[in-house]
C-alpha cells in the first residue's frame, strides 16, 4: 500500500489533490481512499489530507501516520508545522518552490533521504501560468506522478478533466503536464 | 443509483480472489458523503433539514441536489438557520408523521444538544448522521451521543449515527 500525506493552506486544494489522486489510481483499476483531516476551517489554516493506494481492498481509515510519500504545498510550513512527523528516510518529497531544495533550510531531514527521493516543483507559478491563479495541487500531482510513477499523468490529467469544467480542467491539466517537465531533484541527493 | 445497473445484491458474486470487473456499471468511486446521501434518498425521507457544517456539508448538499433534480420526489429540503433549528424541525416533522432525516457535525451537534434531548424524551422517529471534525469537541460529541441514546424509549428507532 502506498500512503501519501498532503500538507498545504486551506484555499490550496488540498483536499482536493488527494481526491484527484485517489481518482486516478481509481482510473489505473487501483483501490484507493482520500479523505481530510478536518481543524477549524478558514483560507490559510494548515491543512492536511491522505491518500491511500493499493492493489487490494484498503480497510484502514485512520489518518497516515507514517506516509510513502509526503507533498508539501506550501515551503512556508516547513518551519511551521512538524511536516515530517513520522517520515522514515525512505519517504519521497514533493515540495512547492521555485527555489532549489537546499535553500529551503531542511537539509537536517533531506540528508537522510535515498538519492532522488526529493524534487521540487514551482507549481504557484505554473498554476499562475495556465490556470491564472494560485492554486498548486494540479502541478504537484503532475511532480507526484513523475517522481514516484504510482500514476500516470495521463490517470491524473482525465482525474482533473472529470472533475472541473472544460476551461478550468484543460488549465490545470496543462499546469500537472509542465510540472513534469518543470521539476527540479536536489542535487545534493542526486546520484 | 437509479442508473438501471444490478444492485450489489443482484450481481454475481465474485470469487474472493477475483477483482470486481471494472466499468460494467457495478462499480465506481464515489465521495462518502455522497454515498451517505444516496443511501438516505433511497429511504425515501420526506423532510430534510439541515445547516452546512463540515465534514457532513457534502451530506445535505447532495440530498439538496437530489431533491432540486427530481432524483428524491415528494421531499422537502428546508434549509434552516442554525442547528438548533434542525432539529426542531425533525422534531416537528416526525411529530405530523414525516419521515425525516437531519445531519451535523461537531459543533452543530452542541448546538443541537438541547432539542435532541426534546426528540429523544418525545421518542420521534428521526435519523441523524453526524460526522467528525478533529476539534475539541470531539469527546463532547460522544458524550452527547451517549447521554441522548439513554434518553431514548424502548421501541423508538430515534438514534444518532457516526459514519466516522
Amino acid at each position: 500500500m502506498l500512503q501519501i500525506r498532503i500538507h498545504g493552506r486551506g484555499g490550496q486544494g488540498v483536499v482536493t489533490a488527494a481526491e484527484l489522486l485517489s481518482a486516478a489510481a481509481f482510473r489505473e483499476e487501483r483501490y484507493a481512499q482520500a479523505f481530510p483531516s478536518f481543524g477549524s476551517e478558514r483560507m490559510g489554516a494548515p491543512v492536511v489530507s491522505f491518500c491511500r493506494i493499493d492493489d487490494k481492498p484498503i480497510r484502514v481509515r485512520e489518518p497516515v501516520m507514517h506516509p510513502d510519500v509526503l507533498v508539501i504545498q506550501d515551503p512556508t510550513l516547513l518551519h511551521q508545522v512538524d511536516v515530517f512527523e513520522g517520515v522514515g528516510d525512505d519517504v519521497l518529497l514533493v515540495i512547492n518552490s521555485a527555489r532549489p531544495a537546499e535553500e529551503l533550510g531542511i537539509a537536517d531531514f533531506t540528508s537522510r533521504l535515498r538519492p532522488g527521493a526529493m524534487l521540487t516543483v514551482p507549481a504557484t507559478e505554473l498554476a499562475q501560468q495556465h490556470v491564472g491563479r494560485p492554486i498548486p495541487n494540479a502541478a504537484l500531482l503532475g511532480g507526484f506522478a513523475a517522481l514516484s510513477g504510482a500514476v500516470s499523468i495521463d490517470s491524473v490529467a482525465a482525474a482533473i478533466g472529470d472533475r472541473f469544467s472544460a476551461a478550468v480542467g484543460a488549465g490545470n491539466i496543462a499546469a500537472a503536464r509542465a510540472a513534469t517537465g518543470r521539476h527540479r531533484l536536489s542535487s545534493a541527493v542526486l546520484p | 443509483v437509479n442508473d438501471g445497473a444490478p444492485r450489489p445484491a443482484e450481481a454475481q458474486p465474485a470469487a474472493a480472489t477475483t477483482r470486481p470487473a471494472f466499468g460494467t456499471g457495478r462499480i465506481g468511486q464515489i465521495e462518502g458523503s455522497r454515498g451517505v446521501a444516496e443511501a438516505v434518498g433511497l429511504c425515501r425521507p420526506e423532510v430534510v433539514c439541515a445547516y452546512p457544517v463540515p465534514p457532513q456539508t457534502h451530506i445535505v448538499e447532495a440530498l439538496a441536489t437530489l431533491v432540486k433534480a427530481g432524483d428524491l420526489t415528494a421531499c422537502e429540503f428546508v434549509n434552516v438557520e442554525s442547528e438548533f433549528a434542525a432539529m426542531s424541525v425533525a422534531i416537528g416533522a416526525s411529530a405530523a408523521g414525516a419521515r425525516a432525516y437531519t445531519a451535523t457535525a461537531s459543533q452543530g451537534l452542541l448546538y443541537m444538544t438541547e432539542a435532541l434531548y426534546n426528540a429523544a424524551g418525545l421518542g420521534l422517529p428521526i435519523d441523524e448522521v453526524s460526522g467528525c471534525a478533529q476539534t475539541p469537541s470531539s469527546g463532547l460529541h460522544l458524550a452527547i451521543v451517549a447521554i441522548a441514546g439513554k434518553n431514548v424509549p424502548n421501541g423508538t428507532r430515534c438514534r444518532i449515527r457516526r459514519p466516522v
